[in-house]
């Protein structure tokens, strides 16, 4: 038995050499090709004049666009969040509110300048969302920034601007721009606020260039301070 | 979605004023004196039952959705002595006589202790236990949903399916509530009435009356905008509440999910329910004269008046039937085939003349008389042909191969299997054919049973197995493989009890086992072309001809483990009961290949998602390792090597 | 007569001319492909088709070495060799199925060898109006660098490109590419890894201001993996940088030597298709009130130096051009509405050879078959 079992073992390592030689004997190669690639102009639903339109380009809050990347933490909790209770808020004056039918955002804005387009969405999502931290992070990477080690993102989050709205909830408002140059005007940036409720938080997030959003961070403020429970006026 | 432009629209500008005189109240919810009413009925549903309804994608009349629907709730066919259709024309025309109706089946006890109901013997609760605990069950579901689908367990996968039933009783509950007077809309005053050209004689109104007087209503709700509320007349009073409860029933009984009404528009292939139709387009005059119709029928229901109910369905189905696509109406002019396959049972007929030529067969074991055989004969014969009725049947109703679930191949498979015994008897005239054909009949049939049980057995299909053309070649040629070999199974385990026999016929074991051999030949082949045809599809719409996708190796095992036993017996390593044994496991390997592999919910192919069916697997397998041991080492004593 | 006598006393055409060997074989392939079906819910398609089918052996437990299917085949192969050679070679029609039977399955054998090793699987991921002439590896990856060049409409991208695969860079390697006057020195390559920003003291560049790696597992699903490494070009042997790429970033590092600008980029292996092809528009329809899929449909355009065509390629019925097969693979419409289908193409120079092996064997089967009914009712 052993015998036979001397033969089989020897016949694996030799098929293992031979795997070894036959593998190993292809040095990185060159290779050299034409690549065509003929893209197209944004089609959008929007006029084709309206600066909104190019919104398609900036990463959205998307709930939706990070999903599919296999994050199940993200999903397990965006599908845990059941809407909470109804807000109010107050549309700021220079900005029109969109119809939104997606079920996850509370409401969507784009602005009525259209110079300078950014769009925000508000989302409420029950529980902790991971922290200010790690939202913080998958944004930047939403904005294609590279992600900073851990100390200088919380110095970078403690520097924030601290608020508290109406009814005393507290507010965070993240700049994203602070990491981008002054000459990248036109680069996609992003400014969000997010406020910490008891059993949830509300993300109020605002995209465009990063001109576009620094002109709108007092409007974005605006929202922010009027938000609001249903309800919980008197 | 189709976008709904609310015609009457201009009415409820006035709703928000309206509104905050009556405070929002529940609506639609409060105690209707009809709910102590019983429906007169009518006596037949004839009419009723072959009206057209679009369902899960497919046009069907309403004799199958209702047989469907209650399957789904139910687990049955019918309801106590009601048949389906019945207790559905009771449910859509008088839903509160229904709310007692014992119908949610609940598999799992825990699940009526988590909603705080006495577990019922026969595992079915009615809508009123269940509503105390709707809160819990909705908690519940909603936390179920959020978990992989993977990590659900059964009981989780239970309560999401009893929660959906429980959302869909309560939505079709409102279908008709359109047509049948409601407190909401009963009109005590005569000056109200009056203004709002109403009957005169009667007080009690429905949704339909009031809509149909849309145009004084519009009248009215145009001088009370500009008219401060506090100047408003009773009568005008009376008018805001009817508003407001028009606008609440138009939200609330909206999105019911009964496809009865085909949209006009000829892109959107969508049916709607009566309520959405009003809230699409009212004064469509085919929309109107359709819903008049529905309502008439609701009515004649009540009134237990045949006649007026008769010819407002047939008028009903004319109208909608006029309005169809030239391929929509190809389908409805099968409903008549579709009718007749719901009302003879022709698959149960077929398995009882199974069972009772087997039954003859074993008689035949202890008399021997020519008139048994004749008789099994019969037996057979009279269950061939309602079994391949009904599958004509199906192909003419369906326009597609009898192939494309679970439940089909079994019943396709088992005539394939029969007319295998046929052949067989008709070369050897000794009772093995009549043995095999009945025994496979009757197995395969009951199996078929226990899917039907799943819901609409006439699906329509996934993109990807939409090809009348791979599924007739394809899927046929392996499903006649599995046939054969099931055949060769069955005649395996006959070769051995011929066999263990104590008088043993010799001669007798020497046919059969060169029969099993010819016909594993047969399924071996089949099965190769299955396989490869699949290649040759996945060739064609996946780009590779062989992935090692567990369904395709599951066909592989078994092309693989005929061609052992053909090759084991040359090379002599195996004697005729080796073989026989081997034809067994080639049976367990179709077993495998047939729905075991779905059971990893792995790949390409796994459509057909076959739940709590492991156990009946695993004791399967094990039945039939413990008969092959039991057998070869009694055989082995008898001097019959393995 | 001669030769068969020779041939069958030779002692290697003995041992593989034996039917029990292929009944061990036969026995092998069954069981690796029940286990292999099995180990998919553990391992992945991918991972379990490795080691279980494309394999010559594997080890069990890490230390039981076990044959692969691609082994067994092997075996399979020359056994069938040696049987024509010393059984089936005195054929008599009695056995015309079984040896029309054994020739299709040694043609079957052939045409897996041929696939195993002369097709691969890409996918072209393209907007509605979109055109493009190169398909996307699914996880292979390469190191792409061209010369900027002005393009005359902003929206057509001419590039020639150089490339190179990372599967094999090994630390310290040096890559010479002469024809752009270019030499790269793998300075440390990660099959998987994570981008940090860092200190950006150690002037080492990047296209999206990445500082450091840091290498990570590499997962069973091959297509989850994202290398990337630290690499210095000498450009034009007089000026020296290092950079960081990275399998992540969207944008290509720009560097200039003697007056032009190159690109260079680390991403998904780019197969060049015969012809560039553009999607015109893609359609999906539904089961009328549901959400299951009736079909999935791409019109798109083949566009050739002097002469376009269109083609709708739909579930069950793709483009067949040359070697070339573009399958309706997937679909993904975006916020704006934009529609972009995903085309599977496969390239597979032995695609009809199952499609014959098929046909043949089958014919052989059912040859054998009736001649055996009919022989055993003459008896």
């Amino acid at each position: 038995m052993t015998y036979y079992l001397k033969y089989y073992y020897r016949l694996f390592i030799c098929l293992g050499m031979l795997n070894f030689l036959l593998g190993s004997g292809n040095a990185t190669e060159l290779r050299q090709y034409e690549e065509v690639f003929i893209d197209v102009p944004q089609k959008h639903k929007m006029a084709d004049s309206d600066p909104h339109a190019f919104m398609g380009k900036m990463p959205q809050d998307d709930i939706h666009s990070n999903l599919n990347l296999g994050d199940k933490d993200l999903q397990a909790q965006l599908n845990q969040s059941v809407a909470p209770g109804a807000l109010n808020w107050v549309t700021p004056n220079n900005w029109l509110e969109k119809k939104e039918t997606s079920g996850m955002r509370l409401a969507s804005f784009m602005n009525k300048d259209t110079a300078y387009p950014i769009e925000t969405t508000i989302v409420s999502l029950a529980g902790k969302a991971g922290g200010v931290s790690a939202n913080v992070t998958r944004w930047m990477q939403q904005i294609k920034l590279a992600v900073p080690s851990m100390e200088e993102l919380e110095n970078f989050v403690n520097q924030q601007e601290k608020l508290k709205t109406q009814t005393g909830a507290d507010v965070i408002l993240i700049d994203l721009t602070k990491w981008q140059k002054e000459t990248e005007a036109q680069a996609p940036s992003m400014i969000a606020a997010i406020i910490e409720k008891e059993d949830s938080q509300i993300f109020v997030k605002m995209t465009g260039s990063r001109e576009s959003v620094i002109k709108n961070k007092d409007s974005l403020r605006s929202l922010v301070l009027s938000i609001q429970e249903a309800g919980s006026q008197k | 979605m189709i976008r709904k432009v609310f015609s009457i629209q201009n009415i409820f500008m006035l709703l928000l004023l309206s509104s905050l005189i009556f405070p929002s109240r529940s609506y639609a919810q409060g105690m209707c004196p009809l709910d102590t009413l019983k429906p007169k009925k009518v006596g037949s549903l004839e009419s009723f039952k072959r009206i057209p309804v679009l369902n899960q994608g497919r046009i069907k009349p309403l004799e199958s959705y209702a047989q469907n629907l209650l399957l789904l709730f139910s687990g049955k066919t019918h309801y106590k002595k009601e048949t389906a259709v019945e207790w559905l024309a009771r449910f859509l025309f008088a839903p509160r006589t229904t709310f007692n109706d014992k119908i949610f089946l609940i598999n799992s006890p825990e699940i009526a202790e988590a909603l705080k109901i006495e577990p019922d013997k026969h595992r079915r609760y009615s809508y009123n236990q269940l509503s105390p605990g709707y809160d819990k069950l909705k908690e519940l579901a909603e936390a179920i949903s959020s978990i992989d689908e993977k990590n659900q367990s059964v009981v989780d996968k239970e309560i999401l399916r009893v929660y959906s039933n429980v959302l869909l009783f309560l939505r079709l509950s409102g279908a008709f509530t359109f047509a049948v007077p409601h407190p909401d809309f009963y009109i005590e005053s005569a000056e109200t009435r009056a203004l709002l050209n109403l009957d005169n004689d009667q007080t009690k109104f429905s949704f339909y009356n009031v809509l149909e007087k849309s145009e004084p209503l519009s009248q009215v709700a145009k001088t009370l905008e500009t008219k401060e509320h506090l100047l408003w007349t009773d009568a005008e009073k009376d008018i805001g509440r009817i508003l407001s409860a028009l606008d609440f029933w138009s939200q609330h009984y909206s999105n019911c999910p009964l496809g009865l009404i085909p949209t006009q528009s000829p892109e959107n292939e969508e049916w709607l329910s009566p309520m959405d139709t009003i809230l699409g387009g009212f004064f469509d005059p085919a929309y109107k004269q359709e819903i008049k119709a529905l309502r008439d029928m609701a009515v004649a229901y009540w009134d237990g008046s045949q006649l007026a109910f008769d010819i407002n369905a047939r008028m009903f189905s004319d109208s909608v039937s006029k309005r169809l696509s030239p391929t929509e109406k190809k389908i409805t002019k099968k409903i008549p085939l579709e009718l007749l396959y719901n009302q003879f049972n022709f698959l149960a007929w077929a398995k009882l003349f199974y069972a009772l030529g087997f039954f003859i067969f074993l008689f035949s074991l202890t008399f021997k008389q020519k008139k048994l055989y004749q008789a099994a004969v019969a037996m057979t014969i009279l269950g061939f042909i309602p079994h391949a009725l009904a599958l004509i049947l199906r192909i003419s109703i369906l326009s597609r191969p009898p192939v494309s679930n679970l439940f089909e191949t079994f019943v396709f498979v088992g005539l394939i299997c029969v007319f295998l015994g046929c052949i067989l008897e008709v070369v050897n005239k000794n009772w093995l054919g009549l043995v095999v054909a009945n025994t496979c009949g009757f197995i395969l049939l009951t199996i078929a049973g226990k899917y039907s049980a799943e819901g609409d057995t006439m699906q329509v299909l996934i993109a990807v197995l939409n090809s009348n053309f791979w599924l007739s070649t394809h899927v046929l040629a392996i499903t006649i493989g599995y046939a054969g070999c099931c055949v060769a199974g069955i005649m395996g385990h006959i070769y051995i009890l011929q066999l263990l026999a104590p008088k043993s016929d010799a001669k007798n074991s020497e046919i059969t086992y060169k029969c099993m051999l010819g016909i594993l030949g047969f399924g071996l082949t089949m099965t190769f072309l299955g396989t490869t045809l699949g290649g040759i599809w996945a060739d064609q719409s996946w780009g590779r001809f062989w992935g090692w996708d567990p369904k395709e190796n599951g066909a592989l095992m078994i092309v693989l483990w005929c061609s052992i036993i053909f090759h084991s017996r040359i090379a002599k390593i195996i004697n005729p009961l080796g073989a026989a044994v081997g034809c067994i496991l080639a049976l367990v390997n179709v077993m495998w290949a047939w729905f075991g592999v779905n059971l990893l919910s792995v790949g390409l192919h796994s459509y057909g998602f076959t739940s709590g069916i492991a156990t009946t697997l695993g004791a399967y397998v094990v039945i039939e390792l413990l008969f092959i041991a039991v057998s070869v080492i009694w055989l082995g004593k008898k001097n019959i090597k393995f | 007569m001669k030769f068969k006598k020779k041939i069958s006393k030779n002692r290697f055409v003995q041992f593989f001319a034996s039917i029990k060997l292929t009944v061990i074989c036969l026995f092998l392939l069954y069981i690796l492909t029940f286990w292999g079906t099995v180990a998919q819910i553990q391992y992945g398609l991918y991972q379990a088709q490795n080691q279980f089918f494309h394999s010559l052996f594997f080890l069990v437990f890490g230390f039981i070495p076990f044959p692969g299917a691609q082994l067994v085949m092997w075996v399979l192969f020359v056994n069938l060799i040696c049987v024509a050679l010393t059984r089936f070679i005195y054929y008599s029609w009695r056995q015309i199925g079984i040896l029309i039977i054994h020739a299709g399955l040694l043609l079957f054998l052939i045409s897996g060898y041929v696939t195993l090793h002369s097709s691969h699987e890409s996918y072209l991921n393209l907007k509605e109006g979109q055109a493009s002439n190169v398909s996307a590896a699914y996880h292979d990856w390469e190191i792409a660098i061209w010369e900027s060049s002005p393009q005359e409409d902003p929206l057509v991208n001419k590039n020639h490109v150089t490339a190179f695969d990372v599967s094999g860079l090994k630390p310290d390697q040096v890559i010479p590419i002469k024809h752009l006057d270019l030499q790269l020195t793998v300075k440390k390559f990660y099959k998987n890894c994570e981008a940090y920003t860092g200190d950006q003291s150690n002037k080492i560049l990047s296209a999206s201001g990445i500082g450091r790696l840091e290498p990570t597992e590499l997962l069973k699903e091959p297509e989850k993996n994202t290398p990337g490494g630290i690499f210095q070009f000498n450009i034009n042997k007089n000026k020296v940088l290092d950079v960081i790429l990275y399998g992540g970033e969207a944008k290509p590092f720009s560097f200039q030597g003697e007056g032009k600008t190159y690109n260079v980029i680390l991403r998904l292996k780019r197969y060049p298709l015969p012809f560039t092809l553009k999607l015109v528009d893609f359609k999906k329809e539904e089961h009328p009130g549901t959400d299951m899929a009736r079909t999935y449909q791409s019109l798109v355009e083949i566009l050739m130096d002097h002469a376009k065509r269109e083609k709708l390629i739909s579930m069950n019925d793709p483009l067949r051009y040359t070697d070339y097969t573009f399958y309706q693979s997937s679909f993904s419409i975006d916020k704006m509405g934009n529609e972009s289908s995903v085309l599977a193409v496969v390239k597979n120079r032995g695609r009809l050879l199952p499609y014959i092996s098929t046909f043949v064997t089958f014919l052989g089967l059912v040859i054998h078959f009736v001649t055996m009914a009919i022989r055993s009712r003459k008896d």
